[in-house]
């Protein structure tokens, strides 16, 4: 009889297929992954479900990342959120940890930091 | 005759002789009708104070200055009403509550001027004449104006700042001028002091000249001067006529005296010789005045500072440029990232995954998309940034628009989109044909891509259509002026959110899923460079409107 761990579920918030895709390679092997295409989407997934972490685009249609991650501080606070983001600026990732972001990696990302931070905010 | 009373005379007349040629200069516009009461209002409640110092009698000088007092109480809400109008879009909801407030309390100051001691206690008798004494209410008034007058200036000078940040420069020239007005006008209520005690003579007309004429010049004149210019001159001006009253009432005060003392009567000859010398002295006196100001205060003559002046516009003009280009390398680069993005983690996953063809198949598709999508962007932004010259010829704006619909008749048809044609002429006008056709383009565009169900495309040649909120940065207009023609082009989408109105001509700023952002701002641009403009209408729900202006020289 072979015990299996089941892996910790991630949850992706990204608009784009090719991002979605990318995350995917980078993140499968390890972790089960949700993937949404906005803000909205996300939240209904997260009333049902609890991820152990979770990655967040800024800009997305519908709903943006900073207000998804303010409502999402008000549902889980406990979440780990991850912001990733074209937007490189120090007001941006400001805002975002003020807002309770767990921490922030600017695209274009390397897929092992990637993987260092995700496995660093889960602990 | 009183001599106190004669530069009340002369400033209440010139005030509403400038009340009047504002009037004349265009007696539809609001601000100008406001202004107009405005002056009227400072007209007769300088001269019935004017007129109140040469009376003898007590109560004939109580039933004058309640008159001119009314007047000057009527002062505080039209002053009020007319920054009202004028900040627009940049008032707030409790400043049209503080503008009706002013309203409640002249109403009262109205009710109670006649019950004794509550407005006013009594008169006073100065060496100018008759003057009043307060009441608990004309206190209250007083200072309450004081506070509205601070507020004014204050909520003037913050429209300023926001209009030079949204790149307005006109709007924050106008700002900076009726803000630096109101600053001026506010001393006029030294008026106040001996209403309340100091025996001081009641100079405020000064600053009422200064006021009105700078209001004039704010109103009539359409591309303003740099404030600073505008300053000194009303400095000088200002300076002028405060040391011309004082020469004036100092050789009325001193000859009154010898006269008097001497001979126990009164001269008009005084005044008239007063006058005279006044006349004589005024030119050098100004340009005395002028230099010592420029030199002292300025450092450099005015035809410099004009000189600089411009400099600095074109300066500023190109600093706007400047950041536009920053703008749009953000926007850029936030949106080639992302396919940077996938391309790069696809780039790194190559070697391992190469056997699994689920990965080969994901890496020829969406790499190829990404790569499309760099060019896109690249493409769309070297035409938005392009500064192509306007190959301008005469042309029918209604075969541009034709031309324009025949290429989308299948995007059209596919999208269920009927289009209703209301051409009310056919005006022929310089335009770049190609370049028109792009904007026009890219609006239709716009249009079939908010209707996915089907729809009505609108397009009208003549007076705008619909319309509730206004895209407030590109400056919204309600009439169309005789040497344009407006072409109107509505959907009947979902319409777009008051709060994103204002943005959707700026580079990158799209709400659709797909779609860089560029589309509007390339419109906006050819439209610009044709000096047009382009406002965009929207009440949410029921479509969005783009009226675009075009001269038609």
């Amino acid at each position: 009889m072979s015990l299996t761990r089941s892996k910790p579920i991630v949850l992706v918030c990204d608009d784009e297929e090719g991002l979605r895709e990318s995350f995917k390679l980078i993140l499968s092997d390890t972790y089960e992954l949700k993937f949404a295409s906005n803000g909205l989407e996300a939240m209904e997934i997260l009333k049902t479900s609890t991820p152990s972490a979770m990655l967040l685009d800024i800009k997305m249609p519908k709903q943006n990342g900073m207000d998804t991650l303010k409502q999402i501080k008000k549902l889980k606070p406990s979440l780990p959120v991850l912001i990733v983001t074209g937007y490189q600026s120090v007001e941006m990732a400001q805002e975002a940890l003020k807002h309770g972001a767990a921490d922030y990696i600017p695209k274009p990302f390397d897929s092992k930091k990637i993987l260092a931070t995700i496995s660093k905010i889960i602990k | 005759m009183n001599l106190y009373s004669l530069p009340n005379y002369f400033v209440s007349i010139y005030t509403l002789s400038l009340g009047v040629f504002v009037l004349a200069c265009n007696h539809k516009d609001r601000k100008n009708q406001i202004f107009f009461l405005l002056a009227l209002a400072t007209f007769i409640w300088l001269f019935f104070y004017g007129l109140s110092y040469s009376i003898e009698d007590y109560s004939k000088a109580l039933i004058t200055l309640k008159i001119g007092h009314l007047s000057a109480v009527c002062l505080t809400p039209i002053v009020y009403f007319f920054m009202l109008e004028i900040l627009g879009r940049y008032k707030k909801k409790i400043d049209i509550l503080l503008g009706y407030l002013s309203l409640l309390l002249a109403a009262l100051c109205f009710i109670f001027i006649n019950v004794d001691s509550i407005y006013l206690k009594k008169l006073v008798r100065h060496y100018w004449g008759y003057y009043p004494i307060g009441g608990p209410l004309m206190i209250a008034y007083a200072m309450f104006t004081f506070t509205i007058a601070f507020r004014a200036v204050y909520l003037f000078w913050d429209a300023a700042k926001k209009a030079k940040k949204e790149l307005d420069y006109d709007s924050y020239q106008r700002f900076k001028y009726y803000s630096l007005s109101l600053s001026i006008f506010v001393p006029a209520s030294v008026d106040y002091l001996p209403k309340f005690g100091p025996e001081i003579y009641p100079f405020g007309y000064v600053f009422v000249v200064a006021f009105s004429s700078l209001v004039t010049y704010a109103i009539v004149r359409h591309k303003l001067l740099d404030v600073d210019i505008v300053i000194r001159r009303s400095f000088v001006y200002s300076l002028l006529i405060s040391i011309i009253t004082f020469i004036y009432l100092s050789i009325i005060l001193i000859s009154e005296f010898i006269f008097r003392s001497y001979f126990g009567y009164q001269s008009i000859l005084i005044a008239i010789i007063a006058s005279s010398i006044i006349a004589i002295t005024f030119n050098p006196l100004r340009f005395r005045l002028q230099k010592i100001i420029d030199k002292y205060f300025f450092k450099i003559d005015a035809d410099k500072l004009i000189k600089e002046n411009f400099q600095m516009k074109q300066e500023l003009q190109h600093q706007d440029r400047l950041k536009a280009v920053a703008t749009l390398a953000a926007g850029m680069a936030h949106e080639i990232k992302n396919p940077l993005t996938s391309i790069k983690t696809f780039a790194e996953y190559l070697p391992t995954k190469y056997d699994d063809p689920e990965f080969r198949s994901k890496f020829s598709r969406i790499v190829s998309d990404e790569v499309d999508r760099v060019n896109n962007i690249v493409k769309q932004l070297l035409e938005f940034s392009k500064p192509e010259e306007l190959v301008l010829k005469p042309c029918s704006i209604v075969a541009v628009l034709d031309e324009t619909l025949g290429f989308l008749s299948n995007n059209l048809l596919a999208n269920k989109i009927e289009v209703t044609k209301n051409y009310g002429g056919n005006p022929v006008l310089n335009l770049d044909k190609n370049q028109m056709k792009q904007a026009f383009l890219n609006i239709f565009l716009n249009s079939i891509q908010v209707m996915p169900s089907g729809g009505t495309l609108t397009v009208n040649i003549g007076r705008p259509v619909g319309a509730i909120h206004e895209s407030p940065l590109h400056g919204s207009r309600n009439h169309v002026r005789n040497d344009e023609v407006i072409i109107s082009i509505s959907d009947t989408g979902p319409g777009i959110p008051k709060e994103h109105l204002a943005h959707i001509f700026d580079p990158f700023f799209t709400t659709k899923e797909s779609g860089t952002g560029l589309g509007l701002s390339i419109v906006h641009g050819i439209i610009t460079k044709h000096g047009g403009k382009i406002e965009a209408k929207s009440s949410n729900g029921t479509g969005a409107t783009f009226h675009i202006y075009l001269n038609k020289k």
